[in-house]
């Protein structure tokens, strides 16, 4: 165990060094959910308007819950395209060949998501709030909402790590951003399921990132909903996910 | 056992946005170096390599000498009892090439760490290595010390070049009465591989003199470890035309010491 995590620690510090030092790592991950919370709050903001449309914390905050979410599951993605990055450069074979323990590599890119994750979420927060955002929900509410995000940021973190250990290209960058993608803008994004009328409703009630996305609106209005079936969700899809990282790197083992 | 073993690869890939000692930040918490044993670790190996001023730049602006020298810092941290070096000194200036040979034999006398090492120099096997595997198409043809594999192929090797090109027959006709004709040598020389009993240097000039032979040029070469690659592969390892073939079929693989 001691082997595993001292060589998760020097592989989160490697990502994090580069992430905190290097303005074309740190920036697009400030960006992206910068830019969503900006347009979706300033251009779409009347939707609120729409009669059925019923979120006592405003629409800053409908939208808020979506950004947190859309910007754990793509700091996990990111991670995958820096492993893919590693991959292509050959400095994961020196980290395969350095490694007195190699889960301990899995383990240290994922870590170090979360701490990306971290970071842009507080930038995220204090931009919303700054945005005048109402929050409806207590302490316990906003760390569900939290720990939700940081469900799906493992989850998002361990299924593009598996994708970049099989592939082993930079190339598959879309294999492990689409299907996150289309997940994230098929749950009910601008406006609460309810209101979604046809095949997008459909889709969306089946969606299981549409728990995750009305229990963390839920947390954040202070109207708590879907709590248990959200978190089994999130801790379904990180089990799976890690199933899928750790068969990955024994393929990645196995290449060579 | 990975902890026993250290690795340098081929291709020396060193992250370009990190320095020299974040390199070794990285290795040394890897293996749980931590704290102030990590700082004297680093400065240890950075000095041991000289990388001591270079070592707070980014790795982007390192040479290939610097980046093989870091990768063998690298691979020393966590003081591994058996290395293997896969073709360190490739593509090295002289300069390098030394000063890493320097260290390889100091790893393995003074600190008795075992040492493969695979390479295309056979020069640097001779050099370095207590003992030497020949492998061709992947398969080890010759192995065993480098002086018991010398002296198992021949003696020495005579070679001559007339002074007048037309001389060459009567050169080689002199020649062949003290061993077998060989190749691999100069244009326009003539080099015969001696046998064991008839190796005087002495006997062989009086025998060019008395056919009246004028050499412009006359060489005994010991044997050397490219004449049991060649005796042993029908082969030159280097200078050969399909020589970046021969690279991905044949290395030499070098142990330079044992522990």
């Amino acid at each position: 165990m001691r082997g595993r995590l001292d060589v998760a620690r020097g592989v989160s510090w490697r990502v994090l060094h580069m992430f905190f030092t290097n303005p074309a790592f740190l920036l697009p991950s400030l960006a992206f959910p910068l830019f969503f919370f900006t347009a979706f709050v300033g251009g779409l903001s009347r939707i609120s308007q729409v009669p059925g449309f019923d979120f006592p914390t405003g629409y800053t905050a409908f939208q808020f819950v979506f950004v947190l979410l859309q910007s754990a599951a793509f700091a996990g993605v990111f991670t995958g395209f820096g492993i893919a990055r590693d991959f292509e450069s050959g400095f994961m074979r020196r980290l395969m060949l350095a490694a007195p323990n190699r889960s301990g590599i899995l383990l240290g890119y994922v870590f170090s998501a979360l701490v990306r994750w971290l970071t842009v979420a507080v930038v995220v927060t204090a931009v919303a709030l700054l945005a005048q955002m109402n929050v409806g929900g207590n302490g316990v509410d906003l760390l569900g909402l939290y720990t939700l995000a940081l469900l799906l940021n493992l989850a998002g973190a361990l299924w593009a790590t598996g994708v970049a250990m099989r592939l082993r290209t930079q190339q598959a960058a879309p294999v492990m951003q689409m299907p996150v993608f289309l997940l994230l803008f098929f749950a009910p994004v601008y406006v609460p399921l309810d209101l979604l009328k046809g095949w997008i409703h459909g889709v969306a009630s089946v969606n299981p990132i549409t728990p995750l996305l009305e229990a963390g609106r839920g947390f954040i209005s202070g109207r708590p909903e879907l709590r248990l079936v959200a978190f089994a969700i999130g801790v379904g899809l990180i089990l799976g996910f890690a199933a899928w990282a750790v068969r990955g790197l024994r393929s990645a083992e196995a290449a060579g | 056992m990975r902890k026993a073993i250290g690795a340098a690869l081929q291709e020396a890939a060193l992250d370009p946005f990190l320095t020299g000692r974040e390199h070794l930040r990285l290795q040394t918490t890897m293996h749980g170096i931590t704290g102030e044993d990590r700082r004297l670790r680093s400065d240890e190996l950075l000095t041991r390599v000289g990388l001591t001023e270079a070592a707070d730049r980014k790795i982007k602006g390192y040479s290939g000498g610097m980046k093989r020298r870091l990768d063998l810092a690298l691979a020393l941290v966590h003081r591994p009892r058996i290395l293997f070096l896969d073709e360190p000194t490739t593509g090295l200036d002289v300069q390098s090439r030394t000063a890493l040979w320097v260290e390889v034999g100091r790893l393995a006398k003074e600190e008795g760490v075992t040492v493969f090492l695979t390479t295309q120099y056979l020069e640097e096997a001779d050099v370095l290595a207590d003992r030497v595997g020949i492998i061709d198409h992947g398969k080890i043809v010759a192995e065993g010390t480098p002086e018991k594999l010398k002296s198992e192929i021949s003696s020495s090797t005579v070679e001559a070049v007339p002074a007048d090109p037309d001389q060459r027959g009567a050169v080689v006709a002199v020649l062949e009465r003290f061993g077998e004709q060989t190749t691999g040598y100069g244009p326009g020389s003539v080099a015969v591989q001696l046998s064991s009993s008839n190796g005087n240097l002495t006997e062989i000039v009086r025998a060019l003199d008395a056919e009246g032979v004028v050499l412009s040029q006359l060489q005994i070469h010991e044997p050397t470890l490219d004449d049991v690659f060649l005796a042993k592969t029908g082969r030159h390892l280097e200078g050969s035309g399909d020589a970046e073939e021969q690279e991905q079929e044949q290395e030499l693989e070098a142990e330079p010491a044992q522990a």
